[in-house]
Parts: C-alpha cells; sequence; structure tokens
C-alpha cells in the first residue's frame, strides 16, 4: 500500500470538493456548515491513512488508501451531516424529526418516511435526497456543481443581471433601472446565462456517461 | 435535461460568489495538514519576500510574548475552576480548530483558544482568545456565540469574523475586530455599551477606551488565515496598500490610471504572480520595492 502524497489529494480536492460540499448542502443547507464538513472528512481520511495522529483520534499506525475514495468520501460527509443535523436538533431544537433522521440513517432511506411534517419548504427540501436513492443524489451534486462553476465563469456584468433575476426574482425592469441599463440589455444577459448554463451542464452528462 | 431546472434552483438558492472554493479548500487542507505534521507553515515562507517574513515575524513573535505572559493565569484558573475547559494553543505554525459545534478557528502562530469541552460547550458557546484568531462561527440563534478577551467582548450570531490583539508598550493591547459576514457585537465587557458591526467593518478597542471606534481595514484583513485575497471592484490603490502591507514591500503604480477597480481572487503567498495578474487585468505596470 502506498502512502498517499500531497497531490492525490490535491486531486481529489480538484475532482470532488465542489461536488461533496453540494451534495453536503443537501442536507446542511447551509454553505459555510457544507464546507466544513466537507473539509473535515478530508482531513479525517488524511489522518487515517497518512499515519499522521489527529487531535481527535487516538489511532495508531495508518490505513490504505481505500479502493474508491470517491464514495468513500460521499459515505463519510453524509454520515457527519447527519451527525450534524441531529446535535442541531438537540442544540435549539429545530430542524427535522428526529425519528427522520434515525429512520434514514438505519435504512438508508425508505418510503416508510415520506410523511415531512410540516417544515419550512426549505428543510423538507434539504431532506428529501436522504429518502432518495444515494446513487441519484451523488450524480446531482456533480450535475450541480458543474452548474455552480459555470455560473463562477459567467462574466461579471452577465452573473450580476442574472442572478439578481433568477436568485433575487427581480424584473428585468427593476434591474435595468437599478444597474442603469436598458431592458433589453438584461434580457440578452439573462438569455446569454443560460445557454452558457445549459452548456456547462451538457458537458456534465458527457461526463457521466464517460464514468 | 427536463432535471435542469430543479437542479438550478437548488444551486442558484445558496449560490454566492466565491464559496464552495476549491483552492481555497486545498490550501486551508495544505495549511492544517502542515501544522500538524509539524512541518514549516506555507504561509509563512511566501515567495522569498525577505522583509515581509521579518516583518510579519516580529508581529507573531511580540504575540507570542504577550500570550506567555497570560498563559500562566489560564493554567491557574483551570485548575481551579471547573476541569472540563480545554485549551487549544498553537506554536509556530497556523492551526485550524474545530470547535464542539463545529465552528472552526484558525488560530495564529502563539495564540490560543479556550472553550469547554463537548456538550457544555453547546450549550454556553463561550470561547477565551489570547493573541489572534478567525473565526467561522457555526449558526445558531438560541445560542450566542461569544469570544473574550483580557479586555474584550465580542459576541455575534453565525458569522465570519476576526479578533486580533495587539500588544503595545508595556502593558497596553488593543483588539481589533474586522467582520466578514454576518454580525457582531464587540464592547469592552458584557454590561458595557458597544458596536454592532456588519460586513466589511471594522473597530479597535485601545487601551483606556470604553467603547470601540470603527476604522478603516483592509479588505482582506484575514489572509494570513483564509490565504486569499478577494477584491470585489475595489480601488487599485487600496490593493496597492494592502499587499504592500501584508508582504513588507512597497508596491507603486508606474503607467496606467490609479482610478482602476479591481475583481478577482488571489493567493496569498504568490506576490509575484498577483502583480503579474494585476498588471495583465488592468493593463497597468507595478513596481516592487523594498520597504
Amino acid at each position: 500500500m502506498h502512502r498517499p502524497h500531497k497531490t492525490d489529494f490535491e486531486d481529489l480536492f480538484r475532482y470532488w470538493y465542489r461536488p461533496l460540499c453540494i451534495y453536503a448542502l443537501h442536507y446542511t443547507e447551509d454553505t459555510d456548515q457544507a464546507e466544513d464538513i466537507v473539509q473535515e472528512c478530508y482531513m479525517s481520511l488524511w489522518e487515517r491513512t497518512s499515519g499522521v495522529c489527529g487531535t481527535a483520534g487516538g489511532r495508531h499506525g495508518r490505513e490504505a488508501m481505500p479502493e474508491n475514495p470517491k464514495s468513500y468520501l460521499y459515505t463519510m460527509v453524509r454520515n457527519r451531516c447527519i451527525d450534524y443535523i441531529r446535535s442541531r436538533r438537540t442544540i435549539s431544537g429545530e430542524g427535522i424529526p428526529l425519528s427522520v433522521i434515525r429512520e434514514t440513517e438505519m435504512s438508508g432511506g425508505d418510503d416508510g418516511v415520506t410523511q415531512q411534517g410540516d417544515g419550512a419548504a426549505g428543510s423538507i427540501r434539504g431532506f428529501i435526497p436522504g429518502l432518495l436513492a444515494d446513487e441519484s443524489l451523488q450524480e446531482d451534486s456533480v450535475t450541480e456543481a458543474r452548474l455552480w462553476t459555470a455560473i463562477d465563469s459567467l462574466p461579471e456584468k452577465c452573473r450580476k443581471v442574472f442572478l439578481m433575476a433568477k436568485r433575487d426574482g427581480l424584473r428585468y425592469e427593476e434591474i435595468a433601472s437599478e444597474l442603469g441599463i436598458s431592458e433589453n440589455t438584461v434580457r440578452n444577459q439573462v438569455s446569454k446565462a443560460l445557454r452558457i448554463l445549459k452548456e456547462g451542464v451538457r458537458k456534465a452528462v458527457y461526463f457521466l456517461l464517460g464514468l | 435535461m427536463e432535471d435542469t431546472g430543479r437542479h438550478l434552483d437548488f444551486v442558484l438558492k445558496h449560490y454566492r460568489k466565491g464559496a464552495l472554493d476549491t483552492r481555497r479548500a486545498i490550501r486551508r487542507f495544505n495549511a492544517a495538514t502542515s501544522s500538524r505534521a509539524g512541518r514549516r507553515n506555507p504561509a509563512q515562507s511566501p515567495s522569498g519576500q525577505d522583509a515581509g517574513r521579518r516583518k510579519v515575524r516580529t508581529l507573531w513573535l511580540s504575540v507570542i510574548s504577550s500570550a506567555a505572559a497570560v498563559a500562566a493565569g489560564v493554567i491557574v484558573y483551570m485548575n481551579t475552576g471547573s476541569r472540563a475547559w480545554t485549551e487549544n494553543a498553537t506554536a509556530g505554525a497556523v492551526q485550524v480548530c474545530i470547535l464542539p459545534d463545529s465552528t472552526s478557528v484558525t488560530l495564529a502562530p502563539g495564540s490560543s483558544v479556550c472553550y469547554r469541552k463537548g456538550r457544555a460547550f453547546l450549550r454556553h458557546r463561550k470561547v477565551k482568545l489570547e493573541g489572534m484568531a478567525f473565526f467561522r462561527v457555526t449558526k445558531d440563534t438560541a445560542h450566542p456565540f461569544v469570544v473574550s478577551s483580557e479586555n474584550a467582548y465580542v459576541k455575534v450570531l453565525g458569522t465570519e469574523f476576526q479578533v486580533e490583539e495587539i500588544p503595545g508598550s508595556g502593558n497596553t493591547t488593543c483588539t481589533e475586530v474586522s467582520v466578514r459576514s454576518g454580525k457582531v457585537f464587540f464592547s469592552r465587557t458584557p454590561e458595557s455599551k458597544g458596536l454592532v458591526l456588519v460586513r466589511d467593518m471594522s473597530a479597535s478597542l485601545g487601551p483606556g477606551e470604553t467603547i470601540p471606534v470603527l476604522t478603516n481595514h483592509a479588505p482582506n484583513p484575514e489572509a494570513w488565515a483564509t490565504g486569499v485575497f478577494d477584491y470585489e471592484d475595489t480601488p487599485l490603490d487600496v490593493v496597492l496598500d494592502e499587499l504592500s502591507g501584508y508582504y513588507g514591500v512597497t508596491l507603486t503604480l508606474e503607467k496606467g490610471k490609479p482610478d482602476r477597480h479591481l475583481t478577482g481572487s488571489f493567493d496569498a503567498g504568490d506576490l509575484d504572480e498577483t502583480i503579474f495578474l494585476i498588471e495583465d487585468a488592468l493593463d497597468v505596470e507595478i513596481s516592487k520595492g523594498q520597504e
């Protein structure tokens, strides 16, 4: 078994960091939290495989790199997200019923727990993934990471207009007057953004087929 | 493809420029793993900027000397008070530590945080700080997060911010708080009058002052912790000022209009590359002199 090198980890970050964060985001609904959880998982994998004892574990020696680090990371992220949700619930009494988490965790999700109570739309959305087949969620996260990257790569003005329209829900005329541009320009920028994003996702589909 | 709408909705709901940054995550990972392996901290050796290195080190050394004096007090407190307190201190490198509520604290060399272990912390999110640290606080409105230092009190509700004690002459310490996102209450004691700081604001509390005063801070006071300089439509002179201070050099605009604005994100640690990218993006020329 070879000792993992920093560059192995950098590759793991490049391939899977964003998809893993998006995956975690489905549970946590909070980007900062998702990033922290994913970071901790990479750290934990590093500590296990490099033989460096972490502050948390009294582990000695090191373990082999998992054969499929990707699914190892996905599983670890998922477990930590569930821990996080549970700890939030015990701290603040908010979130979703504990039973849902438990059952989701034990069964890997089944239709016995489809009643979501009357939680906010956000939290329902956040927890449906736990009930879906995990495979498809992983694929979703790759597609969504692609979209995120595509939004990042939009020209700045285009992104600004697009986010105002689609994320903040402003009307074209409101955006036009706020930015001092014509409504037509707003419309053009939004459709340009959508076109670029579609291309970004199509690439993702090919990418998945290629796997 | 009919799913694209659903995916896009989800992404848009959470999208924030600069979030989920893979390069930043790698830097964070490298910083944490190097410090644990006892290696040199990469942030401390930026591209051969000797003058910069020396300057940064003197600042940190002075922090270390002041921390040592108080550490004794902390140990006494820990022995007499509750045994449940735990201390996390750094020696020579930047270190990230995760508190029981998942809050992450990036500690500057020679700094320390002290907090309760386990569940006790979740009920009373109180941290004592010596030195300088950058906090990314987990949101929990029911349990405010409080940072106290020897002479300052900072209360938050889920945010990213930095607290720095700047040792002065004698026994005087000036505390500076910079907020990157969220909302923070900053005062001398929990009871005294204070200031509410929001995104991109900073304030300092000097010795003898009762209420903090607002200060103009550089755009990225926490670059040492995040490993990155983020600029969004920042005037070029402000950018050059900040980079000059961080690297301990003098950057001057040689050719091009000084009223240009810069947007972008640059690795802390590679000044030459940063200069090259800025020159390229804004079509200007920048010269570098030793301070």
